[in-house]
């Protein structure tokens, strides 16, 4: 998958426009067109990231599975899918259950790049501190465009800023008492912890906490003002910049998904 | 372990389709209480090796040496997660943070309660020189292994 980097003031990130990921195999290209990805996606996705834990003696092994939930998102929302040849001529969307014909590489690799938000860096020249707020920067993988010679390519946004207000002591033992929430399967002492996560609460927190953000745009405007951001912002980004501000140590965890 | 915090849940383990049980580990006051005692004794460990850790620092085996003596924990992981959320909710408090009935729940106070517990027993375990505070590593000991003030009522 080829990729553009956009500088932050070239183009904002269009939230309203239908994400088209542009996957690259040798010369062949697929063009895979999703609805966009609402509230209930989201959270069905991040519930269903396995998170683990085992004590082997003085070692402790950490799992974080996500490929199950990445396939289940990219089926959830691909509305069509160009460039596949199916036996006897038919089009694929014509065939019953036509999504899981895509193959489960292209699918895991669809629900990748739909996930794909992760922690970023400032691109503004000089870092600017807000005194009762915390300014999170994040970057994404989010829709591909056709170039000039009609060759399409992936879009790369860096450096979208949210700014938060810093959390109250209540925020903080809100978030610490969700995130150690666990069950423990085949005793307390051999047993394996598996974790619920928190991403449900770092949503409610990240409308409680946002004051503004820069580098997003709903339909060509620029988004602005609490109520719009609260309702238009990608549920994946809330709980990414939400859980950088509450503990960046996760943020690793939340965006990657292999066994450690 | 506290059975009534037992749940039947239908989660597959190992790659079985037989239901197992699984426990809420913020409802296991007594699995939290071994988790806090675990990491008391951690804690007291750490500090008793800082110094002769100091000295070992031209030696990593003996450095390893030490860190192999240090005690193994027994339980799973999420026991010491939440642990760990108790000691901070604990030193919030302490802090004078304020908590309403609305923002600390019943599992709150019950490892609140598993945590002052954990600790009793450590310091009953560790009791600490009256003379200059330190923690002992038992409550046999003679004679403080910080100042070397005798110990009323332990002479042989």
């Amino acid at each position: 998958m080829s990729e553009v980097e956009t500088a932050k003031q070239e183009v904002l990130l269009d939230l309203a426009v239908p994400r088209i990921i542009v996957l690259n195999e040798g010369t062949r290209q697929y063009i895979l067109r999703c609805r966009r990805i609402i509230e209930a996606d989201w959270l069905a996705y991040f519930r269903g990231i396995f998170v683990s834990s085992e004590q082997h003696g003085r070692e402790r092994i950490n799992i974080v599975d996500a490929t199950s939930p990445r396939v289940a998102l990219a089926e959830a929302v691909l509305e069509s899918a160009e460039g596949y040849k199916v036996a006897g001529g038919a089009e694929l969307s014509s065939l019953p259950n036509w999504r899981s014909k895509v193959p489960l590489a292209h699918r895991l690799l669809l629900g990748e790049t739909l996930a794909d938000v992760r922690p970023s860096t400032s691109l503004d020249a000089d870092l600017v501190l807000e005194p009762e707020a915390e300014s999170i920067y994040l970057s994404t993988t989010w829709t591909g465009e056709p170039d000039c010679m009609g060759h399409w390519e992936m879009q790369r946004f860096a450096g979208l800023k949210h700014v938060l207000k810093t959390p109250t002591q209540e925020q903080q033992t809100r978030y610490a008492r969700e995130g150690s929430r666990s069950r423990v399967i085949g005793g307390s002492r051999s047993g394996r912890t598996i974790y619920p996560g928190a991403n449900a609460l770092l949503v409610r927190l990240y409308d409680e906490l946002v004051l503004s953000v820069d580098g997003y745009s709903v339909a060509g405007s620029p988004l602005a003002g609490r109520e719009a951001i609260i309702r238009e912002m990608d549920t994946s980004h809330k709980v990414m910049a939400a859980q950088e501000l509450f503990s960046p140590q996760m943020t690793a965890q939340l965006a990657g998904g292999d066994a450690e | 372990m506290n059975c009534a915090t037992q749940l039947a849940g239908a989660l597959f383990a190992e790659g079985t389709l037989l239901p197992v049980a699984s426990l809420a580990i913020e409802r296991d006051a007594e699995g939290l209480q071994l988790a806090l005692r675990e990491l008391f004794e951690e804690s007291f460990f750490d500090e008793a090796i800082k110094s002769l850790l100091a000295k070992l620092e031209d030696n990593p085996e003996e450095r390893d040496r030490v860190f192999r003596d240090r005690p193994e924990r027994n339980l799973s992981p999420g026991y010491y997660d939440r642990a760990a959320y108790l000691l901070e909710l604990g030193s919030a408090i302490e802090a004078g943070a304020q908590f309403t009935a609305a923002t600390l729940g019943r599992d709150d106070v019950a490892g609140l309660q598993a945590m002052k517990r954990a600790r009793n027993s450590f310091e009953h375990d560790h009791p600490s020189c009256p003379a200059c505070g330190t923690r002992q590593d038992n409550r046999f000991m003679k004679q403080c292994k910080g100042c070397r003030t005798k110990f009323a009522g332990r002479d042989d």
